[in-house]
């Protein structure tokens, strides 16, 4: 069966020139199951060594095929053998899938501070600047923001842990109390916003609410 | 005309030759069932007719002067029998000038479809009636003796073609020649035998190319139980085609079924008795196939309407 076993790679595989890696592999899949040793269909067809030659060289076909150096290669010598058109062979046309979910559709976008996990950070010194505006009895809005700043937090870090929309976190820092949540709500936000951070909640909460108390009376 | 062999005796062709012509004669088709499976005919009683008046010996002993007068009705309209039920003890030894005599007698009966029950074996007598036409239905079973037959049987009838076609062309001189520059071209090997021949001498191998093209065969894979492979059957028609270049479409599997033990018994056709079961039903989708061959085949050859 000597002759059988010079045919080209892709006459052998049946496939067409252009096949893709999946096509390929379908294929040797396929012809390997026709003459695979316990194969029940090729019983008493060949001699053992005919068998095993067939499977070397499918075996062959396959592995040039399917690596993308290999298959350039083969085919240029088809090309220069004169037995394959240039430009025939195998174009990959896959693209990479296209992002279905954009976090950054909310118009409020604060891109400050590299993406460092706040787990990552050491345990804040007494004195730091952060420290000493986290000590304040009123935390304004605008002194979140500064502490978050200093501690290289960004929005969308606190926004992707803490699963609230970037636009809730952004009112909070600049005082919009209209649009923020009833108050139960609320102290879960800042809860997380200080967890996300890095820093005591409970006194985050308290202070936020003494300077939205302390607001609305002007 | 279709004559279905198997290499396995026991394989079903019986039971695949009287099913399908109840089916095609229940289909509207004038058929026509001829028992050539000499020494061993059981095709009358497998339909349902256990005491035929007439049998093929009756032509063959010139008791009647045409094989059409050995032709005998069925119980079922449309469908005829030549049966071998009261053939001569010693008819499996047909000179060779008889077996010719019968093989131009049937070529020339006109019906829509002629079903030949042939024997198993691959003896002159089976492959000779089963190049009688270019197309074949091979019966065969998921077991592997009965695989190892049927490519037995096929390679039987493709050496055969060759040794036909090169009749006249010094076939001898041919396949001395093979053998001396391989080894390995003998019988088992028609395949190579025939890649040899056409680098000795292309006219020739263009010419057997040809003949061996035109054959149309059929694979049915009978008596499959539910634990064989149903994909065996289309395996061995994509060997077939790789390696003897031979065109071999998968007709069916037929489910087994111990009923067709009953029915056999009874003497009465199992599409009747058991007409609701898996293997009827596989029979039924064959039937469906082979009479779409007719139909394609009409349609190719009416005049286009005006």
């Amino acid at each position: 069966m000597s002759y059988h076993t010079e045919q080209m790679h892709y006459e052998l595989l049946e496939i067409p020139i252009d096949a893709s890696p999946f096509e390929i592999r379908k294929a040797y899949e396929e012809l390997f199951e026709l003459y695979r040793d316990d194969s029940i269909a090729a019983y008493s067809f060949f001699s053992t060594a005919e068998r095993m030659e067939i499977i070397s060289a499918l075996e062959r076909a396959y592995l040039t095929l399917i690596d993308a150096a290999a298959r350039r290669n083969y085919d240029a010598q088809l090309i220069e053998r004169g037995l394959m058109e240039e430009g025939k062979g195998y174009q990959d046309k896959s693209r990479e899938p296209v992002p279905m979910y954009n976090i950054r559709r909310s118009p409020f976008i604060d891109t400050t501070g590299p993406a460092i996990p706040p787990a990552a950070k050491k345990a804040d010194p007494g004195d730091s600047p952060a420290a000493m505006i986290f000590k304040k009895d009123i935390l304004a809005g605008e002194d979140l923001r500064k502490i978050r700043i200093l501690s290289d937090v960004s929005l969308e870090q606190i926004s992707l842990q803490s699963k609230f929309k970037i636009g809730l976190l952004q009112a909070l820092e600049e005082d919009r109390f209209e649009l923020l949540p009833p108050l139960a709500y609320l102290k879960g936000i800042l809860k997380s916003y200080a967890k996300c951070i890095g820093i005591e909640a409970d006194h985050v909460v308290q202070s936020y609410l003494r300077h939205m108390e302390s607001s609305k009376g002007t | 005309m279709w004559p279905i062999g198997g290499g396995k005796g026991g394989s079903g062709k019986s039971l695949l030759t009287g099913s399908l012509g109840i089916l095609l004669a229940r289909d509207g088709y004038r058929t026509l069932l001829v028992d050539i499976d000499f020494g061993a005919a059981n095709l009358h009683t497998i339909i349902g007719l256990p005491h035929p008046e007439k049998s093929l010996s009756d032509f063959i002993n010139k008791k009647v002067p045409t094989l059409e007068e050995t032709v005998v009705e069925t119980p079922f309209p449309g469908l005829f029998l030549i049966s071998g039920a009261m053939n001569n003890l010693d008819i499996a030894n047909l000179a060779h000038e008889q077996k010719m005599k019968i093989l131009r007698s049937i070529s020339r009966l006109s019906y829509d479809f002629i079903l030949l029950d042939l024997g198993a074996g691959t003896s002159f007598n089976t492959i000779d009636f089963f190049m009688i036409s270019d197309t074949g239905v091979f019966v065969t079973t998921p077991e592997p003796t009965a695989i190892e037959n049927i490519y037995r049987l096929i390679r039987s009838v493709y050496f055969r073609k060759i040794r036909q076609v090169l009749h006249t062309h010094n076939f001898r001189a041919l396949s001395l020649e093979a053998e001396e520059r391989n080894p390995r071209a003998t019988v088992t090997n028609p395949d190579l035998l025939l890649h040899i021949i056409k680098e000795l001498d292309p006219e020739k191998g263009d010419i057997l190319d040809r003949e061996l093209r035109a054959f149309e065969f059929r694979l049915v894979v009978n008596q499959c139980h539910r634990q064989d492979n149903p994909n065996i059957g289309p395996l061995i028609c994509r060997i077939i085609q790789r390696h003897l270049t031979l065109k071999m479409q998968f007709l069916g599997n037929i489910a087994f079924d111990d009923r067709v033990h009953n029915a056999v018994c009874k003497k009465m056709p199992f599409l009747d008795l058991y007409p609701y079961t898996q293997t009827a039903l596989d029979l039924r989708a064959c039937g469906n196939r082979v009479a779409e061959t007719k139909s394609r085949m009409q349609e190719s050859l009416a005049p286009a309407r005006p």
